[in-house]
């Protein structure tokens, strides 16, 4: 070790890293943050001007190769049927997602046990629920306690107001006598630590200007700091350094200047997202682990789940004001068990998502061939605008080996680091349950009063959700790291992203991501004495 | 006479090309794309873009050949020359549908003619229909403990 040597060094500073940064301040170690993205400003967040829309959709765009900032690597997804979706920054992902905050539920944790089919975690619901609990208050969750498809929890604020759009779909699945409740929100319906209430921007994905959706940067960050963490901006890692003992033992990485440099650490832990990660172990291969770092299994960067999204809108006659938060209002599990009678095992959930702004209306109507161009387009527009609701199906993706981020050969990102590459193919299994949610959501949009309904099978630009390319288990011939999240071939080298998970569930992966964040960092703590043995 | 002018330099024509797609509107309250001088603005974004721009450009040049003076014929008769042009290249109207219509539903006049506030989102923000109480009380009935 040299003399700057820290303690714990942390890779990535979104939504895992910031978590866990907060909860490692207490353990008395030096901790020290390496991110590649800058921090970024509420003001300069789309909304705050008059072209919010095509900003939202270029330089804000949650596609790094169309966005192309100096803090994005490019990713490999041609031929994709999804792209993977992300954004780099302090903060990560958290910047420019919906907030949606649904936990995965029990029976997510024990699918082979359940239906026979990919693997049981490691771990269960109710050791994660104390994190759950910590986190939804650390982020600033709103929600209504009482959700029947879920253990009973109390969020700390009450829901996010549905808004015309809420309260017509709710009445729909009523009808059909569907499971619906308010959805669990990373955003704040009341004032809260000193944020204020949302005040309904409307495009949550673009970042909020207000600081009402809860993102890491203004969440989790500013307190790590205030206790002693050191986070570095502008610092991209390229590879993971190995000891002779075989042990993690610091990182090289690009500064601010592109200046190659050496930093030093006795833990090191990998916050870089479902794709960042096994990039990074990848990138990381030495004569002593020439497949990779951690990778004894071969696993790394195999099964990539995404979450398939089947996207479902209506055309309602009825006025529907449809800001408000984007994607948070209220959600389904109504086909979330498996019932193979449906044609498919496991299931998704439904989220309800409000209007689009005039622009985005204007290119949705034209999309389904609603609104023309030519004569006929303004009175096509005002049938469309602020009268339409949807909803999208989150499907549960199941692990496949063929699902890959691997290096690509050529591509490289500004420093001249390999970038990935992504192999990805849907599943019948995934067809038939985006087919099935498609009819189905195109029913309850009928129920709820649609004139018009269309559906998208597959979202293409809805990669958003990165799982499985690290996965935990027991067993280190069938998986990266253990049940707290140590690498099984390094024992100070731990991975707290999304990489970790062994199966996706059908609902937003961050609650889960943050709570197994935070409980590794508990056990951490808790096995300090012996924690390489 | 062919244009020496690549078609996407050429601002009058590119407006009366604009103002066929999305024309003024029946009242007048919302005026055509061209005329409200979006030109400039989507040629720009057409061409940050080297596949679309040529694409682009290639069916403008259609158009062009098609009606040496296009900007002054009527809007029916551009509109049936685009429509047919348009079969051939699919990529004229799906690439420069999407920067107009940002280009249009992002303009103050447009936003003032469909009678919405001409300001961004924020900080002003907005304000949403409540909660329906009867959807409150359904979901009090069916709460777990
Ligand atoms: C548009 C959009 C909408 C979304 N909506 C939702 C939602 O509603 N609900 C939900 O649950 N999830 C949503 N998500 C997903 C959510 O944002 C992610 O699940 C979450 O942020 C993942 O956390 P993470 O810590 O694994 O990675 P991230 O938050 O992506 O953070 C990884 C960080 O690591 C950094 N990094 C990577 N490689 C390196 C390197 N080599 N050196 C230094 N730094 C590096 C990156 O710059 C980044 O800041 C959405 C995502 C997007 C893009």
């Amino acid at each position: 070790m040299s003399d700057d040597a820290v303690g714990v060094l942390i890779i990535g500073a979104g939504a895992s890293g910031g978590a866990f940064a907060w909860s490692i301040a207490d353990a008395g170690m030096s901790v020290l943050c390496l991110e590649q993205g800058p921090w970024m400003k509420q003001s300069d967040y789309p909304t705050n001007n008059l072209d919010w829309e095509s900003r939202a959709a270029t330089e804000f765009s949650p596609n790094p190769n169309i966005r192309n900032r100096e803090s994005d690597y490019p990713v490999n997804g041609i031929g994709t049927p999804i792209k993977p979706l992300m954004f780099n920054a302090v903060g990560g992902s958290t910047i420019l997602w919906a907030a949606h905050f649904p936990r995965l539920t029990p029976r997510d944790f024990r699918v082979r046990t359940d239906d026979g089919v990919a693997d049981d975690w490691p771990i269960d619901y109710e050791t994660l629920e104390p994190f759950f609990a910590l986190n939804d208050q650390m982020m600033g969750v709103s929600g209504l306690a009482g959700d029947p498809a879920y253990p009973y929890h109390e969020p700390p604020l009450p829901p996010i107001p549905f808004g015309a759009t809420g309260n017509v779909v709710a009445r729909g699945f009523e009808k059909l006598g569907w499971h619906w409740w308010p959805s669990d929100s990373a955003i704040i319906s009341r004032d809260y630590n000193d944020r204020e209430a949302c005040i309904n921007l409307g495009p949550c994905t673009s970042g909020c200007s207000h600081g009402a959706k809860a993102s890491t940067d203004i969440t989790y960050w500013p307190i790590a700091e205030r206790k002693g963490v050191e986070l570095r901006t502008g610092c991209r890692v390229r590879e993971i350094t190995i000891g002779e003992d075989g042990m993690a033992d610091g990182v090289l990485y690009y500064d601010a200047d592109g200046v190659l440099q050496e930093q030093k650490a006795e833990i090191v832990v990998l916050a870089s997202n479902g794709i960042g990660t096994p990039r990074l172990l990848l990138n990381s291969a030495s004569e002593r682990y020439p497949d990779g770092l951690a990778n004894s299994s071969g696993l790394v960067g195999k099964n990539l789940m995404f979450h398939p999204y089947a996207q479902i809108r209506g055309v309602f006659d009825e006025p529907l004001f449809g800001r408000g938060p984007l994607g948070c209002s209220i959600w389904s599990h109504e086909f979330y068990k498996t019932d193979r009678s449906r044609g498919f095992v496991r299931g998704y959930s439904y989220e309800i998502s409000r209007g689009l702004g005039p622009a985005g209306e204007a290119l949705y109507g034209n999309g389904i061939g609603r609104i023309p161009w030519g004569p006929g387009h303004h009175e096509a527009w005002s049938e469309i605008y602020n009268h339409t609701a949807g909803m999208v199906g989150i499907t549960e993706d199941l692990p496949d080996e063929a699902n890959t981020v691997t290096l690509d050969p050529d591509l490289t990102d500004s420093n001249g680091i390999p970038a990935p590459k992504i192999t990805y193919e849907l599943s019948e299994n995934s067809h038939r349950m985006l087919a099935h949610a498609e009819e189905r959501g195109q029913e309850a949009l009928r129920a709820a009063g649609a004139t018009d309904t269309h559906s998208l099978h597959v979202m293409e630009q809805a990669g958003w959700h990165l799982m499985g390319t690290a996965r935990m288990g027991s067993d280190p011939k069938t998986s990266v790291v253990n049940g707290w999240g140590r690498a099984h071939d390094v024992k100070n080298l731990f991975i707290i992203d999304g990489s970790i998970f062994v199966t996706s569930g059908g609902v937003n992966p961050t609650s889960t991501i943050q709570a197994l964040a935070l409980y590794v960092a508990d056990s951490i703590k808790k096995n300090i004495g012996n924690l390489f043995d | 006479m062919v244009n020496s002018i690549s078609p996407l330099d050429d601002m009058v024509f590119m407006a009366a090309f604009l103002d066929t797609l999305i024309p003024p509107s029946e009242g007048d309250d919302l005026p055509g794309a061209g005329t409200l001088g979006l030109a400039p603005q989507v040629v720009t974004a057409i061409t940050s873009n080297d596949r679309i721009a040529s694409a682009v450009s290639a069916a403008l040049e259609v158009i062009q050949e098609q009606a040496t003076d296009y900007a002054a014929l009527d809007l029916d008769q551009r509109v049936a020359i685009v429509g047919s042009v348009a079969e051939d290249h699919p990529m004229l109207i799906s690439s420069v549908i999407p920067p107009l219509y940002f280009a249009y539903y992002q303009h103050p006049t447009v936003l003032m003619g469909l009678g919405l506030p001409t300001r961004p989102p924020f900080p002003g923000g907005y304000s949403i229909d409540e909660t329906d109480p009867d959807l409150l009380d359904l979901l009090s009935a069916k709460a777990s403990s």
